[in-house]
């Protein structure tokens, strides 16, 4: 009816093209217990190869217009970065049993080593993401690393740790606005005070969880001296204390644990809205429409789910969120898809990447 | 297929194929060669299989092929004889049957590796390790511990001495451990064991006592901490379940799961549960053979008990400290120590001597 009042002689300028995640749990499940095995039989090593795998099925199943994005790693070259950090943390380990001194020594290199090795993780899983066949890349100098993380630093220093909102803008800033697709710089326009306001709703959630948490304690421990009375028994009964304190720490610890995942639900979502919405890849830019109620029933399913299986709904939990999560990414298209290659490769080591691997160093924005 | 050439992430549709004479060619749909190099099956690489998910493969220059038909890769690299790797890691990968399987085994792996395993490692390498270096690991404790929470004792000198004589005797059969009794106060009723051979007694402890010989047990079961390396041994294992828990859980925190650190106190307190059954076994052995009857052990435990007012449940700051009684019900397997009734019960029951 209304196609008569369209013209179809102009294209349109601008098209929603969503992420599609095509992974399955229980595909995914087969390939993680096998990793999980062999990583086991040798001692490690095949960890390597298993990440290359985990990421190559993450990423192949993450669709954009009918292709999936590619992971290139050479697992020897993984597993060369592994050595070294695990040598290094050995090292580390090992001080802090029998030098302390020297252990913190170690911990300020370490430290001060950071932002090399954060961004040479950086480059590196740019430099082995494709889609297309074509790679992207994270440009920043490392000087500039050590520039903002100076500032960074002084920052949280000076205005006792109120600065984190803002630091944490330059950090997601220096990581958007660094990478690039082929010949397409990324660009990031969202605002410091987006995240200052963010973080204006989301610590009084926190701090609401931990007030129920204390107030929770006070009624147990009021509970724990009436509770004698109005059973008739001792006194100060250590029994009956016992039985008391350990049905509330049974009851409550998981309770206070998953209301915890209520603020964190609803920053990350907000976090992830702010970070990939605020997006543009050459003139094409992101959507991101995470909701906060979505996001946490997704993560108290994962959560029950991980408890009762004792771990092993963990590929459940992963591919979970991460269906969640790119069902609510979408790239705005201005115009056509194709981008050029751009001049050719540089430099990348493997080890800042299995630095953050171990969970030694932290990239984590938030989502 | 598609083709991608590197240079645009713009794909052309392909056809691969493998003649009677074993060489490739890679056209396009109005049958050109896309690239020249695509001849010898030799510079061919195919990604390895990975689930349902199109395959890759490049002749080692930067154009890129990609393919959804599973079975004809598969074919192709059967007629050339190779990657049978990966296909049998495939394999291995899609069969629910072994999945199940290697799934239990993992669990109950895991599950025996933390409850044997990790305590076991860790002894070996406690004896192992040369006696200076055993006894240095946490050298500096005392001097934090008098910094922040002890205070100088307030016995009389001639009280020390007493105790001090008892407790060289009770240690004479280990002459090869560097030994020392030191009194402090300040953490109430308490004992600890440093693993350089220092032993803390507080002056709350020696107050609670009705008898000396009471203190001398709880001494020889600190003994038994440092004979058995316990210090060291804490600290192996707790370094063996942070490397496992960053291993296992990885990026535990990206899935919300703030709960991920308390299966490692279960684990650590479970085994620190283990080193205090050991220095129980040591300290019955001790006492017999000093002639001190253990029922003083089970006397002063319930008596620590009483004074708490039932469970302790202040943060275990040394690892070593064995006079905190402990909570009963589910919470004991949290707790750092097993439920004191369960522990004195042996000693209480010791056959007294005529």
């Amino acid at each position: 009816m209304s196609a008569e009042f369209e013209s179809p002689a102009i294209t349109p300028i601008q098209r929603d093209v969503p992420f599609v995640f095509t992974g399955e749990a229980g595909e995914y499940f087969r390939i993680w217990i096998v990793n999980v095995v062999l990583s086991l039989l040798t001692l490690g090593v095949y960890s390597a190869w298993a990440k290359k795998r985990t990421r190559q099925y993450f990423y192949r199943h993450t669709q954009v217009d009918g292709t999936g994005f590619e992971y290139l790693a050479d697992p020897i070259q993984i597993l060369k970065g592994r050595v070294v950090l695990v040598l290094l943390l050995g090292c580390l380990v090992a001080l802090q049993a029998f030098d302390p001194v020297l252990y913190l020594v170690g911990v300020a290199l370490f430290m001060v080593a950071s932002p090399a090795l954060l961004v040479a993780a950086l480059r590196f899983n740019a430099r082995q993401s494709a889609w297309r066949n074509v790679r992207f890349r994270f440009d920043a100098p490392i000087s500039v690393a050590y520039q903002l993380y100076a500032k960074m630093v002084g920052l949280t220093l000076v205005t006792c740790g109120f600065a984190v909102p803002y630091t944490q803008w330059m950090w997601a800033d220096f990581i958007a606005s660094n990478h690039r697709f082929g010949d397409q710089p990324f660009s990031w326009r969202t605002q410091p005070g987006e995240i200052v306001t963010l973080y204006i709703y989301m610590v009084p959630m926190m701090m609401a969880v931990y007030a129920l948490f204390f107030v929770g304690i006070l009624c147990i421990a009021t509970l724990g001296q009436l509770l004698p009375t109005i059973l008739g028994t001792k006194a100060n009964d250590p029994a009956t204390m016992d039985q008391i304190v350990s049905m509330a720490s049974i009851i409550g610890l998981p309770l206070f644990y998953a209301a915890l995942t209520v603020p964190s639900a609803f920053f990350k979502a907000r976090m992830a809205n702010l970070f990939f919405g605020g997006m543009s890849v050459g003139p094409h830019t992101v959507r991101s429409e995470q909701r906060f109620a979505e996001l946490l029933r997704v993560y108290l399913g994962n959560l029950v789910a991980l408890v009762l299986s004792l771990g092993l709904a963990w590929p459940w939990a992963k591919v979970r969120l991460t269906a969640y999560r790119l069902s609510r990414l979408t790239l705005v298209a201005h115009g056509p898809l194709v981008v050029d290659a751009g001049e050719g490769a540089d430099h990348v080591n493997a080890l800042g990447d299995a630095a953050m691997d171990l969970g030694e160093l932290d990239l984590d924005l938030g989502f | 297929m598609v083709w991608f050439d590197g240079q645009r992430s713009e794909g052309v549709a392909a056809t691969l194929a493998l003649d009677a004479n074993h060489y490739l060619t890679l056209r396009d749909e109005n049958g050109q060669l896309l690239d020249p190099e695509a001849v010898c099956p030799a510079r061919l690489h195919i990604a390895p299989p990975l689930g349902d998910t199109a395959r890759t493969f490049h002749f080692g220059g930067s154009g890129r092929g990609e393919s959804r038909d599973l079975q004809a890769l598969a074919a192709l690299e059967h007629a050339l004889g190779r990657g049978w790797k990966g296909r049998a890691l495939a394999r291995l990968e899609s069969a629910w049957p072994i999945a199940l399987t290697l799934g239990a085994l993992v669990m109950l792996g895991g599950l025996a590796g933390l409850r044997w395993g990790v305590p076991w490692a860790a002894e070996q390498v406690a004896i192992a390790m040369p006696d200076d270096l055993a006894h240095k690991v946490g050298a500096g404790t005392l001097r934090v511990l008098d910094t922040t929470v002890l205070k100088p004792s307030r016995l009389q000198t001639a009280r020390k001495d007493e105790l001090r004589a008892g407790f060289l005797t009770l240690a004479a059969p280990y002459d090869a451990l560097p030994l020392t009794l030191h009194f402090r106060r300040g953490v109430g009723p308490n004992a600890f064991a440093l693993p350089d051979g220092t032993v803390l007694l507080t002056d709350e402890l020696v107050a609670l006592a009705t008898d000396d010989r009471q203190l001398f047990a709880v001494l020889a079961h600190e003994i038994g901490h440092v004979h058995h390396r316990h210090g060291v041994r804490m600290a192996l294992e707790g370094a063996a379940l942070s490397v496992l828990v960053a291993v296992v859980l990885g990026d535990a925190t990206e899935l919300g799961n703030v709960a991920a650190g308390m299966p490692a106190a279960l684990a650590q307190a479970q085994f620190s549960q283990a080193h205090e059954i050991q220095a129980d076994d040591f300290a019955l052995e001790t006492l017999v053979h000093a002639g001190i009857s253990p029922r003083h052990f089970a006397v002063i435990m319930r008596r620590l008990q009483a004074s708490a007012g039932g469970p302790d449940r202040s943060p275990v700051t040394t690892g070593t400290d064995p006079e905190k009684t402990s909570a009963d019900g589910a919470l004991r397997y949290l707790a750092s120590h097993p439920p004191t009734e369960a522990r004195v019960a042996r000693f209480a029951t010791w056959p007294e001597p005529q």
